[in-house]
């Protein structure tokens, strides 16, 4: 390439702004249609579950959303037993994904529902953190994940969370930055040429997986997520139960401030899932955030709230050789959670109705 | 901030559209001097000290050399200028290597000793801005400039953004004149410069950063590759290191264009060339001819005969290797140049056609292996590698990566007759922007997500 020189087509003071707006509409109508192109990010074999679920997506009734916490602890199968033992014929699916929080599920849930899955009647999602600041979302890395969630809505919702947000006024504006960035790169498919390549080819280039993170759902990818963790004993076990039980007291009649709640957010996500005529469900897994969701319950932003957070209430889900981890299930305790949760849904289910 | 972050986008149309919003050159300047420290500082702001102190050194001191009658005073301020900026150059630069050097001499001596490092981190862009303030204070002290009056105009000139952290190193005299003249809009060449910038970035985003995940392995662990995937990943290298820079100097000339200022060509389709001499006369030619111009003709050039011909090249390409790197194996790959480049001229030999292309290739490919390596070892077991010794075949380069290359190569050939360029020149006006647009929507997959820092910012 030579150095320019010489003068330019075009002067005149409207011309550039015209040609800036044209090349501008030409790019985001060529990325646009590249972009309805792309398969999901390629996680932990997530995307061959989701293709999975795309092809059958009229055969399921009731729908898993959330982190790790359901895609460890829900056994689709035990679930729809459970309830067949109810008198409900019922198929579920799991499709939580490890690290997958308010926003990704919120993206999750919008793509699944613009698919217009003819039977789904139920839609159940973990609750989890809606802070862009924290957490799992406001990990520095770059990853496709985190990209193709910043969709324009998506990206609205980070950007009202994070205005609500109680940090500090640099933070807040950190923060928005970033959003910005993944917008651009969601907008502008950064990075996402090669892995659509290797998917087309076939190919990964992630290293295989032996025990890719499945549930029970898909017949012959049985399989858990290997979270095993010897060195943690049934003594830290014990005393990590003792410790729930005793914040579970301390924080009874707690009250708790929504103001720095993106409730809007929430609420749009509600009135997404009502509006096609769905029920849902949220589930509180994790302590941390159990408080929060009590409150959103009360306020009537959560429609209903299944909480299995509390070791005075569920004692049956808190022994040690249930547990794969601090926060996961075993195989063991995906059974005798789906089983409770299955009961606690066949009467909400008699309350509601089918 | 790199050019083909997000946050660059921004902050240059923050930048181009406020420099032109402005009325006056004054104003302009100013902005765009503000604009050069925080871009300088968004990577570490306590470096911005040490691009003021060449900054403040290099003005006074042009200005007490345009003062001094006798010779032998301006001589004084020259040197004080060269032991000024060289000297914060070698604090930084090369401290650590000459120390560790030393050591290893004396040990090898066997007298054993030791020394602290500094382990000082090295600026951005000091090699590239030590130069360009070193090319003013010898113009002025050749008589071949006037010294400038205006401190900021000077401030302007060290620490222009788009060139500020990896060159072109532009000369005083081709960049001071332009600060006198108050542009408007339509001089620009815009278009141009917007394509100039799309070929930079695909250069270096696209090419450079996806080549570098095939190459990286590879010199990481050399022996577990056979002959032709060591090939495969040294040719890939040279087309990285190529596009990485060549991208770079690209998108910085057309960062400066669309703000009315021209730098100068770095890139002149190097791997066209037929001989070493060539070569560097197409390679990072802004390098090459500031060593031509303040270091080899100074030295006597070609005017002392074939022997001190000869010496000089050496010590030329010696520094020039020592610019790129404080390693023994930079020197190395320095020296290399430098060897076939004499040789050349001892023979008077001017390769020419497939053979000549075939010659330089393979010398510049052999050489690129020293440039790359992290260390002698594994130069040395690469290059034994290539034709055969020591390695082991177990991983393989991914045979894909071939038609890649062959495609690179007749991309470049087409380049070079600047064929798109005169295809996307002949477009009517809302023609341009609307094939501009769809070219970057079509580009921007192929960047990697994270961005890979430019090869020659190390420099």
């Amino acid at each position: 390439m030579r150095v320019p020189t010489g003068t330019r087509p075009g002067r005149g003071s409207l011309r550039l702004p015209l040609q800036a707006l044209i090349a501008l509409t030409c790019f985001l109508i060529v990325a646009g249609a590249l972009r309805s192109r792309l398969p999901w990010p390629e996680s932990s074999g997530f995307r061959a579950k989701l293709e999975y679920f795309v092809e059958h997506k009229d055969e399921f009734d009731v729908l898993f959303f959330g982190s790790s916490r359901v895609l460890c602890g829900v056994a689709p199968r035990e679930f729809d037993e459970e309830l067949a033992e109810h008198g409900l014929e019922v198929r579920s699916f799991n499709l939580a994904l490890g690290g997958m929080e308010a926003f990704e599920t919120d993206y999750l849930l919008r793509r699944v529902l613009d698919l217009e899955p003819a039977a789904l009647r139920w839609v159940v999602i973990e609750y989890t953190s809606w802070d862009p600041v924290g957490g799992w979302t406001a990990i520095e890395s770059t990853n496709l994940r985190r990209i193709a969630w910043h969709t324009s809505s998506g990206t609205r919702d980070a950007v009202e969370a994070i205005l609500v947000a109680r940090v500090p006024f640099t933070t807040k504006l950190t923060e928005l930055g970033r959003q910005a960035r993944f917008l651009g790169l969601w907008v502008s498919n950064v990075g996402q040429a090669f892995p659509a390549l290797d998917h087309a080819r076939g190919v990964s280039r992630l290293p295989p997986r032996t025990n890719p993170l499945f549930g029970d759902d898909i017949p012959g990818l049985q399989g858990w997520h290997p979270m095993f963790n010897e060195s943690y004993g049934r003594r830290a076990w014990s005393k990590r139960v003792k410790n729930l039980l005793n914040a579970g007291v301390r924080s009874q009649g707690e009250k708790v401030d929504l103001r720095d709640f993106p409730t809007g957010v929430l609420e749009r996500q509600v009135e997404r899932v009502r509006s096609r005529g769905m029920g849902l469900l949220y589930l509180g897994l994790s302590f941390d955030e159990s408080l929060r969701a009590q409150a959103l319950l009360e306020r009537g932003t959560l429609p209903e709230l299944f909480a299995y957070t509390s070791p005075l209430e569920h004692p049956e889900l808190y022994r040690y050789e249930q547990r794969a981890d601090v926060n996961h299930m075993n195989p063991d305790g995906a059974r005798a959670l789906s089983r409770v949760m299955a009961k606690d849904f066949a009467r909400l289910l008699e309350e509601k109705g089918w | 901030m790199i050019f083909t972050e997000f946050s660059f986008f921004l902050f240059f149309a923050l930048a181009f559209g406020v420099h032109w919003a402005l009325r006056g050159n004054g104003l302009r300047k100013s902005w765009l001097l503000l604009c050069s420290y925080v871009f300088y500082a968004a990577w570490r702001w306590e470096f911005l000290g040490l691009i003021l102190l060449s900054t403040v050194i290099d003005y006074t001191v042009g200005r007490l050399i345009a003062r001094e009658r006798p010779p032998g005073g301006k001589r004084v301020w020259l040197v004080l200028s060269l032991v000024g900026n060289l000297g914060i150059l070698g604090l930084f630069k090369y401290f650590d290597f000459f120390i560790a050097s030393g050591v290893e001499l004396l040990a090898a001596m066997g007298i054993e000793t030791s020394a602290d490092r500094l382990e000082l981190v090295l600026p951005v862009g000091i090699s590239f801005y030590t130069f360009q303030t070193l090319s003013y204070t010898i113009d002025v002290y050749r008589g071949h400039l006037k010294p400038v009056r205006n401190f900021r105009d000077f401030a302007l000139f060290v620490a222009f953004f788009p060139q500020l952290v990896a060159g072109p190193i532009v000369r005083a005299a081709h960049f001071l004149p332009q600060l006198l003249k108050t542009r408007s809009f339509a001089d620009i060449a815009f278009r141009a410069h917007a394509m100039l910038f799309l070929f930079g970035y695909v250069k270096k985003a696209c090419i450079a950063d996806n080549f570098a995940s095939i190459v990286d392995p590879v010199f990481v662990d050399p022996e577990s590759y056979g002959p032709a995937g060591l090939w495969l990943a040294l040719l890939l290298y040279s087309i990285q290191i190529y596009c990485d820079f060549s991208g770079y100097s690209d998108m910085a000339i057309a960062v400066a264009g669309t703000l009315g200022y021209a730098l100068p060509l770095n890139f002149d389709f190097p791997y066209l060339a037929t001989n070493i001499s060539e070569f560097w006369k197409r390679w990072h030619i802004s390098l090459s001819t500031w060593f031509r111009d303040y270091l080899y003709i100074p030295l006597g050039g070609a005017r002392g005969g074939p022997l001190l011909t000869y010496r000089n090249l050496l010590v030329v390409f010696l520094l020039c290797g020592l610019w790129h790197g404080a390693s023994w194996r930079c020197v190395v790959w320095g020296l290399a140049h430098g060897f076939f480049l004499a040789l050349e001229r001892v023979f008077r030999w001017e390769p020419k056609g497939v053979f000549g292309l075939l010659y330089t290739h393979i010398v510049v490919l052999l050489a690129w292996v020293f440039f790359r390596a992290a260390d002698f070892s594994v130069a040395m077991t690469y290059m034994g590698g290539l034709f055969g010794a020591g390695v082991s075949g177990a991983e393989v380069v991914d045979a894909v990566w071939w038609g890649i290359l062959l495609g690179f190569v007749v991309v470049h050939v087409v380049m070079s007759r600047r064929l798109i360029e005169r295809g996307l020149e002949s477009l009517n006006w809302y023609t341009f922007p609307a094939v501009y647009g769809a070219a970057w929507a079509l580009v921007l997959p192929w960047a990697a997500v994270d961005y890979q820092p430019f090869i020659y910012f190390q420099f």
